[in-house]
């Protein structure tokens, strides 16, 4: 231990930035330089010019006492290094610091003292996640309990100590060699040798050849435990390697104060107690004696107090009473002062402490983990609502694109449809217009040859003074024939180049036609009459046509054949229709009698034509009138 | 988290509205042309209609000047059978 502490020392010199060099170089040579270790530190002390300093100073001169068990020291100047980092808040030198002051109050027997620094340092070494010291600390307290007679709970921070060294990824070998001597000297001391012996032993599965040099202290407790069963000569045996390692040890490092001074007192001890129990007074006395001297150097409790007891035992035994008196009450006074009721006490409020703190931490670190779970949860949760949120969006925005699409491609096809039905149309537009030009070039021809005709007719007529009454009236027939051609080809071409016919467009036609038929039956009385409302009533060419064909065949009928005197055409609006009526006053007919001509015929295939009805009212002696109803278009 | 959430459905809302929007819009578009090719059609059908009964009129004047055709060409024989008759008369 007295090894690693000096080695932290050093490196923390070497490694230490932001104090003075000088102070630095100084401080090595007051470690270094034994004979003048008290002129360097009152040099160091001149040195310091920082708060930092100050407790670099305070570190080495602890450390340094501790090191020459001048513990009293060691703890002052511990403590007061321990303020000064604690304000810098360099909690790696702090580990160092609690270190070296749980051993200096281990050794004088404070255990209360001891097992607090330990326990601060434990803490403090946890919070920096310090393996190193996790382990030193905790192992400590495996010998401070140990030290304490408190042995169950020795063996536990003993076996705690050994898990943490097999779980550390480096030196664990070391490290697990220390625990298990913790463990073992507990179960020693609590009677149990058999455990004893098996963790002692287990020492030499990590530690093996040249290595064995650093473990006398396990041939030494062995012994012990051996000679506890009464197996003087092999517990001898086994204290008397640990002897001779001591020696090796010391020749190889004359400067290791505790080879020197602990190994002794603890061998010499021991050995003694083996010599006055196989009855060698003589050589227990020597072996007391020299072991005295040791132990009054270790300045350890521990150390004196089983001094004590040997000394107490071998004066008990040689019958010496008033010195066995003296060293059983030099026995008792250590062991009053060590173990009384208050130290006691205090070491439970220590320990109670320390584990509520830890019991605390741990339900905080629950807590931690708890929340920490459910923001765990949390955020799974989150994570699937946006998966959730996205997947949905994904779907709905596909949707809406396919949506989309489809709507377009439907779009196409009806605008498609419609452009063809209009292509379509425009060709069968196109094609009537074909036929319609043609149809116009013929009727042109057509008007002009029959008018050749009856200029011809008219001709020959007036020209050869035709006496035959029969080959006059031939010729009249064909010139009248001709004329009523024209005028019918007219009619149609006037109703080809009009869409659409209004009645005001109808009844000057039929003015037109009535005139001449007056000019022809000038005895008749024409009255033509229509609703003037009517008169902007428009008709398609055709259905004008059919309308004006109608008529047209009712006045040529009644004159014909009615000999009457007056005929009316009258077209009025119905409520839902148009009435077209021609009536005349002439001779009727008896239409069961009479067989009807081609015109009645062709009245009615005409109206059917416009959805419209016919009826002929005739009687011989109130003539003929002839109802047409179209459908109405108002 | 919720930040993220909160602009993942923002921005799914937005590309939703806008392709609604969009959907919408190309809708009214269409809707737009399908009224001007109906109104083309209507008036296009109106002219068809218009040129189909001149055909028809022009159909049954050709039916007449048919029959004003085997009218005139009977009159013009007849006409013919008796200036021959009167030119040379039977002996």
């Amino acid at each position: 231990m007295k090894n690693l502490v000096s080695s932290i020392l050093l490196l923390l010199l070497y490694s230490q930035s932001g104090f003075s060099q000088d102070l630095k170089k100084t401080l090595i040579k007051a470690f270094t330089l034994k004979d003048s270790t008290d002129y360097y530190f009152k040099a160091a002390k001149k040195l310091i010019k920082s708060e930092k300093d100050e407790a670099e100073y305070y570190f080495c001169k602890g450390a340094w006492h501790g090191d020459h068990n001048q513990l009293d020291s060691a703890i002052i100047y511990n403590n007061r290094a321990i303020v000064v980092f604690d304000k810098l808040k360099d909690y790696n030198t702090l580990n160092s610091l609690y270190f070296n002051l749980t051993q200096s109050y281990r050794k004088l027997g404070e255990y209360d003292k001891s097992i607090n620094a330990a326990i601060i340092g434990l803490k403090n070494a946890e919070k920096m996640k310090s393996e190193g010291f996790i382990f030193s600390f905790t192992n400590s307290l495996s010998l401070i309990y140990h030290d304490f007679e408190n042995f169950e709970k020795g063996i536990y921070y003993g076996k705690k100590a050994l898990d943490f060294a097999r779980k550390m990824p480096k030196q664990n070998a070391k490290y697990t060699a220390n625990a298990l001597n913790s463990i073992a000297i507990n179960y020693d001391d609590s009677n149990r040798p058999n455990e004893a012996l098996y963790y002692h032993k287990q020492v030499f599965n990590y530690v093996k050849g040249k290595d064995t040099l650093t473990i006398d202290n396990t041939y030494n407790n062995i012994g012990n435990t051996l000679l506890k069963q009464k197996k003087y000569k092999e517990a001898e045996k086994w204290i008397n390697i640990a002897v001779a390692i001591g020696e090796i040890n010391l020749k190889q490092h004359p400067d290791r104060y505790d080879i020197d001074i602990y190994s002794k007192a603890t061998n010499y001890t021991n050995l003694a107690v083996i010599a006055y129990k196989t009855n060698d007074f003589e050589k227990a006395e020597k072996l007391l004696a020299k072991a005295k001297i040791f132990v009054l150097k270790s300045k350890s409790a521990e150390k004196l107090r089983d001094y004590y007891h040997a000394e107490y035992e071998f004066n008990k035994l040689r019958k010496n009473l008033q010195q066995t008196v003296v060293s059983q009450e030099n026995y008792i006074k250590l062991r009053d002062s060590v173990f009384n009721k208050n130290r006691d006490k205090s070491i439970l409020e220590i320990e109670a402490k320390y584990q509520n703190e830890k019991k605390e931490k741990e339900l905080l670190k629950s807590k931690v983990a708890i929340a920490n779970k459910e923001l765990e949860l949390k955020k799974k949760n989150t994570q699937s609502l946006i998966l959730g949120i996205t997947i949905i969006g994904i779907l709905i925005i596909t949707f809406l694109i396919y949506r989309q699409q489809k709507l377009k491609n439907r779009q196409q096809e009806q605008e498609f449809e419609l452009k063809s039905a209009i292509a379509q149309i425009e060709t069968q537009i196109k094609l009537q217009e074909q036929r319609l030009q043609i149809s116009r070039d013929l009727h042109d021809n057509i008007g002009s040859q029959l008018t050749f005709i009856i200029s011809s007719v008219d001709n020959i007529k007036y020209a050869f003074e035709i006496e035959n009454s029969k080959l006059d009236s031939r010729l009249s027939c064909i010139s009248n024939f001709a004329k009523s051609t024209i005028i019918e080809l007219r009619d149609t071409i006037w109703a080809m180049n009009n869409s659409e016919i209004t009645f005001e467009d109808l009844q000057t036609r039929i003015h037109n036609f009535v005139k001449k038929a007056k000019e022809a039956k000038q005895d008749v009385d024409f009255n033509f009459k229509i609703e003037k409302r009517l008169l902007s009533l428009k008709f398609s060419s055709i259905e004008g046509m059919n309308i004006y064909r109608i008529i047209q065949e009712a006045l040529n009928n009644s004159m014909k054949y009615s000999e009457a005197k007056s005929i009316k055409i009258g077209i009025k609006n119905l409520k839902n229709a148009i009435e077209i009526k021609v009536e005349d006053d002439g001779k009727g007919f008896d239409s069961n009698k009479v067989e009807l001509g081609n015109g009645i015929a062709n009245m009615k295939k005409r109206i059917a034509e416009i959805n419209g009805t016919i009826s002929i009212d005739s009687d011989a002696s109130n003539g003929t009138k002839i109802t047409i109803i179209i459908p109405h278009r108002l | 988290m919720i930040n993220i959430l909160v602009l993942i459905t923002i921005l799914f809302l937005s590309l939703i509205v806008y392709l609604i929007n969009r959907i919408q819009v190309d809708r009214q578009k269409f809707n737009a042309r399908i009224k001007f090719l109906e109104t083309f059609i209507v008036e296009i059908s109106k002219e068809h209609k218009s040129k189909e009964n001149q055909v028809q009129l022009s159909e049954e004047l050709k039916e007449k000047l048919v029959q004003m055709n085997q009218t005139l060409s009977q009159d013009i024989y007849e006409m013919n059978f008796k200036l021959v008759e009167q030119l040379y008369p039977r002996k």
